[in-house]
């Protein structure tokens, strides 16, 4: 898989239409249809720890989150049998104690300052920002668009976190978000991009 | 679709969907591709569904998390969703496989019965009902069913090869939209319209000249 993009492109559609029809043809109208569908289909799934990529599903958990409940669980000081005082004391050590696991474990290390971050589903959400760089735009070809999170118009921090979200890394699990080689959209979206692509088309006939 | 006697063991709950009524036509290499792309589909679906704490189902809101369970999962993973996710385990073994005329869909291994007490499939739960998969009789939401019917129809429309020879015979717009239902199935002359042009069936029809009659 490559590791190195300049941008992260991904589905072109082609039809091989007459000149007369692709002069007519509006990109711009295309991939403002396709936009809206960004925003109001595509991100919102990938917010509900879902991939719009196809065959992906839900999004791998968060990595250190199994491992400190497993440590919380463990050693957790069952307070049956024990006075009001020894509970309490029990209590207080088994905060403690998940405290300590949770410490610098994402995402409890930023729930602080994120309160709306969960621990459960997996969403590539902290501050929206990556998401709000996913865009459609038209492509150089005729009647193409592109969508993705692209260099040229995305702070490169962005994309760099981009490229690792949607490719992994060695810490992070890959969590697919922009389908690129091979792939493609689930059902669900594609149809409402052919969809957008059918009413073009029909204004384009229009014209 | 209708669907059949569901299977409920310690490794399986799943419900059996039969398309013969939508696939019967078909070859055996594409009613297979049609029906993973439904069953993909559906797993997707229900995922969104649940997600929104509504039932794939019915379509209707989840019943809530009772007042201590809530106050639990607000502690350990931050919500009190009634999304069915807690750690998520139970969702991610949402699998589903096709056999002949058939989509069998359901949860696999140690987080089956889970899921059937959620969705009490085996009649034996005493769980709120909070169902992603349908017994024997039910169906899926109004939402889903309608994305199987587009899912449907635009593979129809993907697969089919109108003929030049017809084409060059057909001079009006009844005359096209009259063969479009022949072909593609017996649509409203919108859907046809959509399903045409969202299609390389519409690149069948410029050539043709007939692609200004839609």
């Amino acid at each position: 898989m490559a590791k190195k993009l300049t941008k992260t492109k991904s589905v072109e559609w082609k039809y091989n239409f007459n000149d007369e029809l692709r002069k007519k043809f509006s990109k711009p109208d295309w991939s403002g249809a396709v936009q809206k569908i960004i925003d109001q289909t595509i991100v919102p799934l990938i917010k509900k720890g879902i991939s719009p990529v196809s065959g992906i599903r839900k999004y791998a958990p968060y990595k250190g989150v199994a491992g400190a409940k497993e440590h919380i669980s463990a050693n957790k000081i069952s307070t049956k049998g024990m006075n009001a005082d020894q509970k309490k004391t029990a209590r207080l050590k088994n905060e403690a104690t998940s405290e300590h696991a949770r410490k610098g474990v994402y995402p409890y290390s930023v729930m602080d300052y994120y309160p709306d971050k969960k621990v459960s589903p997996a969403n590539l959400t902290l501050s929206g920002e990556m998401l709000s760089y996913y865009r459609a735009r038209p492509a150089k070809e005729p009647v193409t668009i592109e969508l993705g999170i692209f260099k040229d118009s995305t702070p490169e921090e962005v994309v760099k976190r981009a490229i690792q979200n949607n490719f992994g890394t060695k810490d992070v699990p890959a969590r697919p978000f922009i389908p690129v080689e091979y792939q493609q959209f689930t059902t669900k979206i594609t149809l409402e991009i052919r969809q957008a692509f059918a009413d073009a088309l029909k204004k384009a006939l229009k014209r | 679709m209708k669907s059949n006697n569901p299977i409920v063991n310690k490794t399986k709950t799943a419900s059996i969907l039969d398309f013969s009524e939508e696939v019967g036509g078909l070859d055996d290499d594409k009613k297979s591709e049609l029906l993973t792309k439904i069953g993909d589909l559906l797993v997707e679906e229900i995922l969104s569904s649940c997600a929104d704490q509504r039932s794939a189902v019915s379509g209707d809101p989840f019943a809530k998390l009772s007042k201590q369970y809530a106050a639990i999962k607000e502690q350990e993973v931050g919500t009190k969703d009634a999304n069915l996710d807690f750690t998520g385990d139970m969702l991610r073994a949402l699998d589903f496989s096709v056999k002949g005329n058939k989509i069998e869909l359901g949860v696999y291994g140690a987080d089956a019965p889970k899921a059937d007490g959620h969705n009490n499939l085996s009649g034996d739960s005493h769980l709120p009902l909070r169902n992603f998969l349908p017994n024997k009789g039910e169906g899926f939401s109004e939402e889903i069913s309608s994305l199987i019917k587009d899912t449907i129809s635009a593979f129809i429309a993907d697969n089919v090869s109108l003929r030049q020879e017809d084409l060059s015979a057909i001079k009006t717009k009844t005359e096209l939209y009259d063969y479009l239902r022949k072909e593609i199935g017996d649509f409203s002359r919108t859907d046809l319209r959509r399903l045409a042009l969202q299609s390389r069936l519409a690149i069948d029809l410029q050539d043709a000249d007939l692609i200004d009659l839609l």
